[in-house]
């Protein structure tokens, strides 16, 4: 008698193999997403806050020329690291030799601002690790965005001395997320990517819309001047 | 019946969705509305004064009346000083603080000034004559009787609305009667007794001109085309006020 198995059931142990294979897959990209989706959440009520803080604030002083910093609670759950507003320079310079290391608290990513030139906006940066020592998502990890404040003229509110403008741009009606998957400066005229950017690494916070491990939409909703919900949507990536 | 009553209330909720994010936007722009309102409604009170002053002035005075300039603002001070305006007073702290407008000029726009418009493209901001008058404003109202309001810039007042920030406004005395004539300034004998009222220049201009720069006081710009944000002021007097100011 042999102990060899029935070619029948080599092949379904196979095929069960395979399937067994697929479902830990999913289930552990599941187990990411959710872990994911979890950590955008939190950053959402956060961001939620600062974004009607920086409306309400930018209403009595909006002619607060030095970026300031956003001072968070510390808390072992909160994934971002720092929260950033102001207006951007009028010719921010993106030196594309390497990552920017300790950015003063007055100052912005040139290389995530270098297309907004005197815009109004607030920069987030998301945390590496938390203080337990867990890593955050690769999809968040030291990853940036930026909310592009818009007047209820529906255009950017960009510092200016016409005084056409004067009243328009004196309230912050919403907030334009742009969330890049390689930031311009770091883009040939080809469209080819010409080094890693160090804002999001070819990877947008939140994941590609691409990819099946992306977040694209969340369950609780922005604020009213919007918020990390309007971060996952392809287009905020342009 | 149940299932019409839950179709309404569906419809409502719906409405209620739909109308939230237009609500938004109405709250913004009525946020601006009555932030300029209610500034320019109290900046009205310190301005009626002044021409009540002005009108007694020019009744003991006539054309012999010297211009004076109050400023209610450090960096407008500094200004006037550096430009060498002589009839200067300034306003004491609580009366800096409790109001937009940064300095009022009163008085005759000099027959003759040696000193020629020019604008701080830092500041956008016109210059002043040793008068006290910007000459890119009164230039070409010469020994006209008026009266020259500069309000603050949002540097030197962080609350101030975006539609009173830098702007400049003219007015000009009037006698009295239905159609009164300017009060204009000459070597004949006055012929008027008493200013009947004021008629405000308030201009949009264009950006750079350091009077207005594209916007008139009270005004806001959106899609291109510029509206009165407020068209009435509810403490109007008999002899003037800003509510002159905000025709369309």
């Amino acid at each position: 008698m042999s102990n060899a198995i029935p070619i029948g059931c080599a092949g379904m142990l196979k095929r069960t193999t395979v399937l067994l294979y697929v479902a830990l897959c999913f289930a552990v990209f599941a187990q990411d997403t959710d872990t994911l989706r979890r950590e955008l959440t939190i950053a959402q009520t956060l961001v939620n806050n600062v974004l009607q803080f920086v409306a309400f604030n930018f209403s009595t002083n909006r002619n607060q020329d030095t970026v300031k910093a956003f001072n968070l609670f510390t808390s072992d759950i909160n994934p971002i690291d720092t929260v950033k507003y102001g207006y951007v320079a009028s010719n921010p310079y993106c030196l594309t030799s390497g990552a920017y290391q300790n950015l003063a608290a007055s100052e912005f990513n040139p290389c995530l601002v270098n297309d907004y030139p005197s815009h109004y906006a607030v920069e987030i940066r998301f945390k590496g690790s938390y203080s337990s020592g867990n890593s955050l998502s690769t999809n968040l990890y030291q990853k940036y965005i930026l909310f592009l404040a818009f007047n209820i003229d529906g255009q950017p509110i960009v510092s200016s001395t016409s005084g056409a403008l004067s009243a328009v741009n004196s309230k912050i009606s919403y907030f334009v997320c742009y969330n890049p998957t390689t930031v311009s400066s770091f883009i040939d005229s080809e469209g080819n990517i010409t080094a890693r950017d160090y804002i999001n690494n070819g990877i947008r916070a939140g994941g590609n819309t691409t990819s099946s491990s992306a977040v694209t939409s969340l369950s609780t909703a922005d604020s009213k001047f919007g918020g990390i919900g309007s971060c996952l949507s392809a287009e905020s990536s342009l | 019946m149940f299932i019409s009553r839950i179709q309404f209330m569906m419809r409502s909720i719906l409405s209620i969705l739909i109308l939230l994010p237009c609500l938004a936007f109405a709250n913004v722009l009525s946020d601006i509305k009555s932030e300029a309102f209610s500034q320019l409604s109290a900046d009205d009170g310190l301005l009626l004064n002044v021409m009540n002053n002005l009108a007694l002035n020019y009744q003991k005075d006539k054309f012999s009346m010297t211009t004076s300039t109050i400023c209610y603002d450090t960096t407008t001070c500094s200004e006037l000083e550096a430009a060498g305006v002589s009839n200067l007073v300034t306003a004491s702290a609580s009366q800096m603080n409790s109001t937009q407008i940064a300095s009022v000029t009163t008085g005759f726009i000099p027959l003759t000034t040696s000193v020629n418009c020019s604008v701080n493209n830092q500041t956008a901001r016109a210059n002043v004559d040793p008068s006290g008058f910007s000459p890119c404003l009164t230039s070409s109202h010469p020994g006209y009787l008026a009266l020259e309001v500069r309000f603050k810039q949002v540097a030197s007042m962080v609350t101030i609305s975006g539609s009173l920030d830098n702007k400049h406004v003219l007015f000009l005395a009037i006698g009295p009667g239905a159609n009164g004539p300017y009060i204009v300034k000459s070597s004949a004998l006055p012929t008027m007794d008493n200013i009947g009222g004021f008629q405000c220049l308030n201009a949009h201009g264009s950006a750079g001109d350091g009077m207005n720069n594209g916007g008139k006081l009270g005004s806001i710009q959106m899609q291109g085309v510029k509206q009165m944000l407020i068209t009435y002021l509810p403490n109007g007097n008999r002899i003037g006020g800003f509510s002159q100011c905000l025709r369309p």
